[in-house]
Parts: C-alpha cells; structure tokens; sequence
C-alpha cells in the first residue's frame, strides 16, 4: 500500500477521496415530501417598497436570523437545509410585500439580536417574545401573540400555579425561565421545596425530556407546546390555561425605525387582504392572531 | 501398587503438572459475558432504540435517519471540516513550532504566546466566538494597514487602501467560523507535537549538516524533518481522529452542513432524540475506526527501522546468544 511513490500515492488518496464524495451524493434517491406548499404570494406594493431603505432596496434581499429549532414556528425541512414554519410563511409574505427576497440562516438563539445589532442580519425571525429587556437592544414589530403553555406527561396532573417540588423542562434563554425561577422563588419563600429547573439547549430536548419521564412537565410558547403534543403522539398533553400573553416581534436594528415602521405596514396589509389569517390557519395557530401590529408596544 | 516401587525405587513419580488455575479470571469473563449478554439483550429487546428508524425509514419516502440526505451530505461537511482543519493545523503549526525554536526572541515569544491562547481556550468556546467575532468589523479585507488613520493624518477623509475586502458576516460564518476556531486551535497543539519531534532529533545531525554545507533551510527540509516525522506521525494521527469528533462542537456556531448539527435538525423536528443520538455514535463510530485502521499503517511505514523491526532483530540475537552465543551472519553490526 504505501511503496508506490509519494506522487502517486497522493493522486490515489485524492482519487479515494473524490470516489467517497460521489458515492455519498449518489446514494439513491428520497421522495421529498416538502410540507410547505408555497402560500398564496402577495403580491408586492409598490407605494410600501418605495420607503424601504436605499440600502437594503439595493442588496434586494433580507438577511434573517433564526434558531430553526423551534417548530413549528421556525424548523428545518426534511432537506436539512430549508427553514419553515409560520413564522417563516408569514415573514416571507411581509418581504414579499416589500419586493424583496428572504435568507434564512440558522443561527443560535441568543446570537441573533446581537447580530441584527451588528449587521449580520437584516431581521431577528425567531418568534421572540417582545420584552422590555428586548426593546433596550433592538427595535420590535409585534405580528402574533402567544402565551405560555405548560405540558404534561399524559395522565399526569400538574397544575402550574403549584408545581413546587416537581423537575420541570424549559428552554434555555426562554422568556419561560424568568417565569418558572419566580415560581420557584414563589415556593421557597412560602416554604415549599423549590422547583428543579431544568434548562435545554434546544425545545426538542426540553420536549423529550418530558417524553421520556426525565422531568415532571414542561412550559414554553403555546403553539410550540401545542405543537408538541401533536407530533408526540399522544404521549404528552396541555397542562392547564395560556397566561401571560404577550406578542412576538420581529427585530431589527435600533436605528433603523424606518424599516420597523414599513415592515409593520406591510404587516398590517397582510392583515388587511387575508393572507395573515391563511398562513396562520394553515400552521393551526390561529389562536394567537393580532388585528394591529406595532412598533416597539408597550409590555409590562 | 507397593511392590512396584518397592522394585523400581530408582525412578519417581512422573510430574503431574497442572496448569496454574486463574480462578480469578474465569470469574471476571463470567461476569463480563454476563454483561454482554444483557448488553445485547438491552440492544435487541429494547424498542426505544427504534433501529428501523434509524436504518431503514423514519419518515415516509425517506430513509433511516442514518442514511438520509442531508445526514450524508453533513458527514461530507464533517469530513472536509476534518481535512480543511488540520491542514490549517499541520501547516500553521510547523510555522509556529519553527518560530518558538527559533533563536530570535521575538519571534520565539509570539510562537509560545499564540500557543499560550489557543491552548488554554475551549474548543467548543472558540468556535461559539467565531461565530460572533463578526460583531467586530463590518468588512474584511486585505490592503494597507490603518489607512483610515495614515489617510487622516495627510487630511484625506476615508481613504479607502483595501483592494479587496469582503463582508464580514459573510466570512465569519458556518462553515468558515468553524473551519478557523478548529485549525487555529489545532495549531496549537500541533506546534507543541512538531516541537518535541524536532527537538528529540540529536543536535548532532544538524551539525553534521552544516558542516557538509547545507544551508539553515535544507537542513531542516532534509536532515531534521523527516527524522523528526517519525515521532511526530503518531501523535499527529491521534489529532485527526479527536479533530473528527471535535467537528461536532461546531454545531453551535452554528455549521448547518455537518453531521451533528443535521442531527439535531431532525430531533427538533421530530421530536425523537434517542434514536438520533444512536446513530451519531454510529456514524462516528464508523470514521473514526477507519482512520484508526489507517493510522496503523501509515505509523508502520514511518517508523520503518526502528521500533518493532529493530525489536524483532534484537530476538533474532537472543536466539542467537541462546544457542551457543553465535550471532547469526548479517547482524553483526546490531
């Protein structure tokens, strides 16, 4: 194997390389079953795409950061490579009114409203919950408006307001966790056993962690927890009310209120001829729907 | 039986030798067959491992989780991640390792200085960083130094001397990102492997060298190197296989096209994970065992001469000794 010459040897090791990188690209073919069927386009607005800003009208496209961890708002496709979800149907639209075209890019989570801070992205995407913490950092345009749900092993009675001793799963940098440390701090000042806070990298982890018996219950945004019950088979069910409702938003940069303000437009027309309710409909969260996207809304 | 050795005193009792019994041992293999089987049991018997999903088909029109598309495609990301990587490793590391022996103070402390850095980071923290170091410049290019500020102090406003720059958000990202925070770091330690391969090389034949009247450069190319080369392989071999599994650190930044980022894609859309874990080992498993079987051979080739040869004539002598102290012909000069 290795008395051939140097030269030699090294045209084998590519030729090795080369046949390895083929045979993995042909390797029988997968029937795609893309669950997205594309949404009835909207059409752009001319008089809305006029007060884009020059330099975004310029690029043509929209540069948006998102956890593609989170179904159903924002996940990958079976390609492993596309984002959907309704976030993304629903900002795609939004883009659409404007004339533009969208790039998704996977990022963490806790990366993307400093990189729309810092120019990597265009737009934040990432059904972020708006906060007053949040609207320090970047400008919020409210589209949608979820609460927390809790979700339960099913058979398994919890009651959110008393879950005092028990082992609960939330994602990490979650509105969800400042909710469930005060629950815990609520606990031990009454004197009850605290809460063990388990936090997750990603919502499927958090989710399987309940699945599994790991943890007692599990809270997040309702289309998310609603959306797990589903695809689990049965296997977990909805604890309790939604509370706590407060808006998505998108986030941009915090200078750039021009741009906040033609994307809550375009939202806002989306609302107006129909497509906001079809994309909603469509991802079975309908629940959640708003009538008046803001800028930067008033949250406690 | 009595009158028999009364008549044959002379001869004793053949030995009756017994194997020295290891009852320890069989107690050991007991238990660990013991384990095993539950092992297989576990493997066999256990539904949540789900190994049609992971095999054969997970969801409709689709193969096991194993062998679906965007899996290979980000084992193909993995494996050019692994050789892009430790290219940047080998050819930055014999750099720096050069400089650090270098006899120029200067030079030597900016070698230990970067090793220092990127040695005492965790992998999995520098390739986060990497995918936030963005945050820092709008464009990277390459051109004059501080021409913004050599532009001002001749009175010309943003004197642009950078003749091609690209964007930052665009560089430092995915693939890139990760690419940079492994084989920078991969430097590193390479840089401390080709050291200790140099320096285990008798100063002798270096001098030697010179003294025939090689130049500085050809004696490192062709006396120090390839000597050092055979302690510097093995290691080196090592440093491939932890770079393979450190891939997976680059799921955070996050890399899209690598195997444990698709993974997890598939877990949050599916809200399987066990499974999906299972078959992370797997593929690891898988390329890591090759490149193990790899590295037997080429650590035979480069060790050629010394090591399991030279041990192999020393037997050949012992024999020798041991047969009336003749050393077979051919290995007198041992």
């Amino acid at each position: 194997m290795f008395r051939n010459s140097p030269g030699r040897r090294a045209v084998l090791g590519l030729a090795a390389a080369a046949a390895l990188t083929l045979s993995l690209a042909a390797c029988g073919s997968e029937t795609d079953t893309t669950s997205s069927t594309p949404i009835a386009s909207a059409s752009a607005d001319t008089s809305l795409a006029d007060k884009v800003p020059a330099d975004i009208k310029a690029a043509g496209k929209l540069v948006i950061g998102t956890d593609s961890s989170y179904a159903p708002s924002e996940f990958l496709d079976t390609d492993g490579k596309t984002v959907i979800g309704f976030d993304v149907d629903l900002f795609n639209a939004v883009a659409q009114k404007l004339g533009l075209t969208t790039e998704w890019q996977s990022a963490t989570f806790d990366s993307i409203i400093p990189g729309v801070t810092s120019g990597k992205y265009n737009v934040g995407v990432s059904s972020f919950t708006v906060n007053a913490d949040r609207e320090k950092e970047a400008a919020m345009i409210s589209y949608f408006s979820a609460g927390t749900q809790w979700a339960a092993k099913a058979g398994v009675t919890i009651t959110p307001d008393d879950a005092c001793g028990k082992k609960i799963a939330v994602q990490t940098g979650t509105v969800q966790v400042d909710d469930i440390t005060a629950k815990s701090k609520a606990c031990t000042s009454g004197g009850k056993t605290k809460i063990t806070i388990d936090q997750y990298q990603k919502q499927s982890d958090a989710t399987n962690a309940v699945v599994t018996g790991k943890d007692d219950a599990m809270l997040a945004d309702s289309p998310v927890c609603a959306y797990a019950v589903k695809q689990t088979n049965g296997q977990l069910a909805l604890a309790g009310d939604i509370y706590d409702s407060a808006p998505y938003g998108y986030v941009v940069a915090k200078d750039k209120t021009d741009f906040a303000n033609v994307i809550q437009q375009a939202l806002q027309a989306l609302i107006t001829d129909g497509t906001y309710q079809t994309v909603l409909d469509k991802w079975g969260v309908s629940a959640g729907a708003i009538t008046t996207p803001e800028v930067n809304p008033k949250v406690s | 039986m009595t009158d028999q050795t009364q008549t044959e005193r002379a001869r004793p009792e053949a030995i009756k030798a017994v194997p020295v019994r290891h009852p320890g041992r069989w107690v050991t293999i007991a238990v660990l067959a013991v384990l095993a089987a539950m092992f297989i049991h576990l493997l066999v018997t256990n539904g949540q491992f789900r190994w049609s999903f992971i095999f054969l088909h997970y969801a409709e029109g689709k193969r096991g989780v194993m062998f679906t598309a965007p899996v290979l495609e980000g084992l193909r990301g993995t494996l050019l991640l692994t050789v892009f990587a430790m290219l940047i490793g080998v050819v930055l590391g014999v750099a720096v390792a050069i400089m650090r022996l270098s006899d120029n103070p200067i030079l030597s402390w900016t070698a230990a200085l970067y090793t220092w850095f990127f040695r005492a980071v965790p992998r999995l923290v520098l390739a986060v960083l990497f995918g936030n170091l963005n945050i820092l410049w709008t464009r990277i290019g390459f051109g004059l130094p501080f021409d913004r500020q050599i532009g001002r102090l001749f009175g010309i406003h943003d004197l642009n001397a950078q003749f091609y720059s690209i964007k930052a958000s665009d560089l430092l990202a995915g693939f890139v990102a990760g690419m940079l925070a492994l084989g920078l770091s991969e430097a590193a330690y390479m840089a401390e492997i080709v050291r200790a391969g140099i320096q285990s090389i008798d100063p002798g034949q270096a001098e030697a060298a010179v003294a025939l009247g090689l130049s500085r450069g050809q004696v490192l190319r062709r006396v120090v190197l390839p000597q050092a080369m055979r302690v510097i392989v093995p290691p080196t071999g090592n440093e491939v296989i932890a770079m393979v599994k450190d891939t997976s650190l680059v799921a955070y930044v996050p890399v899209t096209g690598e195997l444990f980022f698709q993974f997890q894609a598939i877990s949050a859309r599916t809200f399987v994970v066990l499974p999906v874990l299972v078959a992370a080992v797997i593929w690891y498993l898988i390329i890591c065992s090759v490149l193990m079987v790899i590295q037997f051979f080429v650590e035979r080739h480069f060790s050629r001469g010394y090591g399991s040869t030279s041990k192999a004539r020393q037997r050949l002598r012992d024999i020798g000794v041991e047969q009336g102290g003749r050393i077979p012909p051919g290995n007198e000069a041992i």
